[in-house]
């Protein structure tokens, strides 16, 4: 270990929420030792290790790709597995459950409604003609995957939703990650689905309930710009719209 | 013997002050507020329209305000509304890639500031027609 052989520590407030035990959250304290190499979540890890077992959260691959750890540490949704100790000034650092969802045990929280969101976008490749297995595969270009390369990247770790104030105002909203998986088909050479897709998102609790304050972007881990996308789908449905208005009888 | 699972989501209670958090969520209230700014100055020059109508006379009360301090110091804040209303209009631009460019969509730098550069200039020429120039 570097340093000087004296144990650094370090403070963190953790907001717990023990449903069988009481009606409502509450603050915990504990200090730890630290190093420069500890990410919050290996604090965490530290925590239920050392100190407290009860201690409830998520996490799984520890290296940005399973989307899992995601809480709010000091007011921002972040992935615990990557966010270093040592880049946070506050003290204590402050780690509560992603916002906007509702709490199932200290940072554990609630993802159905999420992953009901996530379906209704139909995020799968539809076709008029389902063709056999063995005519083989659906293929692409390289090009053609580009398109939707970035949107395709999301881990699903919600923390776009998290910093979603119009999610926190409404729960029934579509929101980013959905909405950015929506963008991911409706880009795919493969799909044919883009009239259905379209009328089953652009709706009253759908892509025009952003009102693109943007954060959602700011605090994705993977650059997939999910605003971006709610922009580029509202393109879509205005164009998809203003053709069936000006030219009822073509083909969409 | 295992106890029962207790499941009771807790939701937590939303702060009106959820917008003084962070900075942009400040930045988007203001963003969103500027449109009713947009809309009062359409109202206001309705009204200069309405006083002209009025003959010479209606057009001079209507000016005596129109100058007056009070008048000038909603007009800056209307005109600060206004320019904040139209950069994150033009910022949000980008968002939407119309075209491609080898096959990647054009940067965002270059969308906005031929937006703004666009928009600079239509505003620039409509001074010059009015008023001969700033």
């Amino acid at each position: 270990m570097a340093g000087t052989g004296t144990t650094r520590t370090i403070k963190l407030r953790i907001k717990r929420y023990r449903p069988e035990r009481s009606d409502e959250p509450f603050d915990q304290e504990f200090t730890i030792p630290f190093r420069d190499d500890m990410v919050v979540l290996d604090a965490l890890n530290y925590i239920k290790d050392h100190i407290d077992p009860t201690l409830a959260y998520r996490w799984s691959c520890r290296m940005g790709i399973c989307g899992s750890c995601g809480a709010n540490v000091d007011g921002t949704p972040k992935l615990t597995c990557a966010l270093y100790l040592k880049d946070l000034r506050k003290r204590p650092v402050v780690i509560e459950p992603l916002e906007n969802f509702a709490i199932l045990k200290d940072l554990v929280v609630d993802i159905e409604p999420f992953m009901e969101k996530l379906e209704s976008v139909k995020p799968y490749i539809i076709r008029p003609d389902d063709r056999p297995l063995e005519r083989g595969a659906y293929r692409q270009t390289p090009e053609e995957l580009d398109l939707y390369r970035q949107q395709s990247l999301c881990i699903n770790c919600m923390l776009c939703y998290a910093a979603c104030p119009v999610y926190g105002h409404d729960p029934k909203f579509l929101g980013p990650a959905a909405s950015a998986l929506a963008l991911r088909y409706e880009l795919d050479s493969r799909d044919k689905g883009s009239e259905e897709r379209l009328a089953a998102i652009a709706t009253e609790h759908g892509i025009w309930q952003c009102t693109f304050v943007g954060e959602c972007s700011v605090v994705c881990p993977k650059n997939v710009d999910p605003a971006g996308a709610i922009q580029q789908l509202k393109t879509r449905a205005a164009t998809r719209l203003m053709k069936a208005m000006l030219l009822p009888l073509a083909p969409r | 013997m295992a106890t029962a699972t207790v499941r009771k989501p807790y939701v937590r209670p939303r702060s009106a002050l959820w917008w003084t958090k962070n900075p942009r969520y400040l930045l988007f209230q203001l963003r969103e507020l500027s449109g009713a700014f947009v809309v009062l100055y359409a109202f206001l020059v309705l009204w200069q329209l309405w006083a002209l109508r009025g003959g010479e006379d209606a057009y001079y009360s209507f000016e005596l305000l129109w100058y007056s301090r009070p008048m000038m110091v909603l007009n800056a804040i209307i005109l600060g509304f206004a320019v904040l209303h139209s950069i994150t209009w033009f910022a949000l631009t980008a968002k939407v890639p119309l075209f491609r460019i080898r096959g990647r969509p054009p940067p965002a730098a270059l969308v906005v500031g031929a937006n703004v550069a666009i928009w600079v200039a239509i505003s620039y020429a409509i001074l010059r027609l009015l008023y001969g120039g700033l």
